[in-house]
């Protein structure tokens, strides 16, 4: 049996409360997609990202702590200058949480990576329509070749 | 415990020995790091795939930190380091791309002055790439100008995406040389495993065992027909005797327990840094650098192809997430040396699929606030709207890029780490400036509005050749023509490390090919074979 960590254990209230404010600095709604807290980001959907890699807890709170309570625009831009790095780790999970949402795939399209059954009667386009047809050798790797067969290489 | 032949390290180039030996009736034992990957653990059909990629299925190992890896110091190194340590090897992550050097790879000394020749010819290797075709069930198409005429691939070309699609009549337009891509990925049901699906997540592995990867192509049958494969045996040297020949290994097993192996021949195939790692770990008597390593060139002339993946992006959408993650199609316009530009040697194409949102959204460049409008408006722009154009340049061999072991690193197992010290050379940055400029044109003529470029800081390094190389003078290379070491006559090398050069194609189909020309010549000399 697998235990699940509660999501106290993931991530502490604290940084959750922060999270949230950030995300939705980082997310806010536009054109009909939903900001970070239309989805409650910082609550279930970082816990399935950080159930999913929980090596990331650590240095999200890291993150958080260092954004602490100061104004999130001005806090994210000095992590810009300073500590890309812990900028890059809150963009991460937030941006994964985000993105792996229903309501989210739904606007932009992508639902994840679909499979499709290979349709083995089609013949390529580029067999009938003549493009194959007109590839030639490339220039210097067919000068190449000509220098080493004359020379018996 | 003894066998007649064994192999360090259970990746691409060790299955194919394995599987061809004991095909031959030798006693075969392999020692790999790593453990089997379930098929069932790969991300590819779940919503956490793009997450996977950047954390547990990182092709870094730096990053993926799985116990199977070892740390490897890039520090002093251009891009970091990609590979797999696992049964299959780098093979369980690889994109799949299957291509063949040309002729004139060989001989790049002789018509350019500069590197040096291989010591066989194209002549030498082809008949080894058409049966390793077979045995990873290559899917192409035959008839490549690029190339010299031989048997066609066993499957037929993989469909092509809206990118190759359209970038194959951009080619076509310009005049350019263009082909369907080959790649190690099956388009029809063969040797008991299902077709592609299309799904694009090669490169965190095939749940559907439809990608050729090693451990389903080679692996399963070689343990089947009675190769010892033990696994979680990482190796910490190679034992010698006092007459300078191998007499098998040590390593250490997962409680970290440490054993040795007995065997008349031992085989390197721990790839292009593994391989001198432990090779620089280990000592024959009288020698302080490493064991056949009289020419102290084990771990030098380092060959990593550091790439330029350039995007392009048009207005309407392409769903250009989805396609197989190989060569949709390839192109050599500017492959080779052309005498009038101020580089030697030159580069391969390679169109493959963009990813997900999360791409697009972790890679907003720095100058502007990376997040809020900035963020939206990028994704929106890009997801699905890309077409991807995967650069490799010929990088050519340099002692200073080189393998060593790691002063102040160790594996859990307490061995040196690997360092690798690697600079992106004047002549690989002016190949890659010059091919941008050349995709640049290729994608706007095609209808892009914006093209982005990769950074090699943000990007790693997947073929990792060179640092051991193949050669006739025991003063200036490590193996002989068939990867025997020239110290050590009954040491072998067959992994990635014995290129001479790197060309400029993805190198998993000439490292299969080396590894079956050197595994027949094993068996079918075996009799005069030194042994300790
Ligand atoms: C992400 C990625 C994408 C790639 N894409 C392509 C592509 O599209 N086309 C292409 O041609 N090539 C590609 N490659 C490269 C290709 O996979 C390698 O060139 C090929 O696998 C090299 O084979 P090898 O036998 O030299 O080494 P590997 O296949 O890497 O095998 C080496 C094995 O040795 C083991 N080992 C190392 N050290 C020890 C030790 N001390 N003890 C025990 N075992 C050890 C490792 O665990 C590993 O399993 C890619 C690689 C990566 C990582
Ligand atoms: S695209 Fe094909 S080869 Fe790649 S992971 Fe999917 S099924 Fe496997």
């Amino acid at each position: 049996m697998t235990v699940r960590p509660q999501p106290e254990e993931l991530l502490e209230t604290g940084h959750r409360v922060t999270l949230a404010a950030v995300a939705d600095v980082l997310l806010p709604s536009w054109k009909g997609l939903p900001s970070a807290s239309d989805i409650e980001l910082s609550g279930k959907p970082v816990d399935r990202v950080l159930s999913y890699a929980p090596e990331l807890a650590p240095r999200l709170a890291a993150s958080l702590s260092a954004v602490g309570d100061r104004e999130i625009p001005h806090a994210l831009r000095e992590m810009l200058e300073n500590d890309r790095k812990g900028l890059d780790l809150l963009l991460l999970v937030c941006c994964a949480a985000y993105y792996m949402q229903p309501s989210v795939q739904e606007r932009t399209g992508y639902r994840g990576q679909e499979a499709e059954v290979i349709d083995r009667a089609e013949l390529p386009a580029y067999l009938e329509d003549g493009t194959l047809e007109r590839t030639v050798a490339p220039p210097n790797v067919a000068r190449e070749f000509a220098t080493l067969e004359e020379a018996g290489l | 415990m003894t066998c007649d032949v064994l192999i360090v390290g259970g990746g691409l180039s060790a299955g194919v020995m394995a599987l061809t030996l004991v095909e031959k009736g030798f006693t075969v034992t392999c020692l790999e790091q790593g453990g089997w990957t379930d098929p069932a653990a790969y991300p590819g059909g779940t919503p956490f795939w793009e997450l996977a990629r950047r954390t547990k299925w990182s092709a870094d190992p730096n990053v993926r930190r799985a116990p199977s890896d070892y740390p490897i110091d890039v520090s002093e190194s251009d891009m970091a380091i990609m590979l797999y340590n696992g049964v299959g090897g780098s093979s369980v992550l690889f994109g799949a791309q299957w291509a063949r050097l040309t002729p004139g790879d060989f001989r790049v000394r002789t018509l350019d002055g500069v590197a040096d020749d291989w010591p066989i010819s194209w002549r030498d290797i082809w008949p080894f790439y058409e049966m390793t075709d077979r045995e990873f069930g290559i899917s192409g198409l035959g008839g490549d100008p690029a190339y010299p005429e031989g048997e066609d691939y066993p499957l037929p070309p993989l469909p092509l995406s809206s990118a190759g699609t359209r970038m194959a009549k951009t080619f076509d337009e310009l005049g350019w040389h263009w082909w369907p891509g080959s790649n190690a990925i099956i388009s029809r049901n063969y040797d008991d495993r299902r077709p592609c699906v299309l799904r694009g997540t090669c490169q965190t592995g095939c749940g559907e065992g439809a990608k050729s990867s090693s451990d389903q192509t080679h692996w399963r049958k070689a343990v089947a027909k009675g190769v010892k494969l033990i696994t979680g045996a990482r190796v910490r040297e190679i034992m010698v005797s006092d007459n300078g020949l191998a007499t098998g290994a040590v390593y250490f097993d997962r409680d970290g327990k440490e054993h040795r192996v007995d065997a008349s021949v031992v085989v390197m195939a721990a790839g292009g840094v593994g391989t001198p790692r432990i090779l620089l770990n280990s000592t024959a008597k009288g020698s302080g650098a490493g064991l056949a390593n009289s020419s102290g060139l084990v771990g030098k002339r380092f060959m990593g192809h550091p790439y330029v993946r350039i995007v392009g992006y048009f207005a309407e959408p392409l769903k250009s997430w989805h396609s197989h993650a190989g060569a949709n199609i390839t192109s050599l316009q500017f492959y080779g040396t052309d005498p009038d530009r101020d580089f030697v040697r030159g580069s391969k194409w390679a169109v493959v699929p963009t990813r997900g949102p999360l791409d697009s959204a972790l890679s907003l460049p720095d100058d502007d606030s990376p997040w809020g409008e900035n963020l939206h408006l990028r994704v929106n722009r890009e997801l699905g709207h890309g077409i991807a154009l995967d650069i490799l340049p010929e990088d050519l061999p340099e002692e200073a890029n080189r393998v060593t072991l790691c002063d102040d690193g160790f594996d859990s197992d307490g061995i040196p780490a690997a360092k690798v010290s690697y600079s992106i050379s004047e002549n690989t940055s002016r190949i890659r400036a010059f091919n941008v400029a050349r995709a640049t044109e290729a994608l706007k003529s095609a209808g892009a509005h914006e093209i982005h470029v990769s950074d090699p800081a943000t990007s790693g390094m997947v073929h990792l050749l060179g640092t051991a190389r193949m050669g006739n003078d025991p003063e200036t290379s490590v193996v002989d023509k068939w990867g025997r070491t020239h110290d050590v006559p009954n040491l072998f090398i067959i992994d990635a490390s014995i290129f001479v050069t790197a060309g400029a194609v993805n190198p998993a189909a000439t490292v299969a090919a080396l590894a079956k020309r050197t595994s027949l010549y094993l068996a079918e000399n075996s009799r005069d074979q030194v042994t300790a």
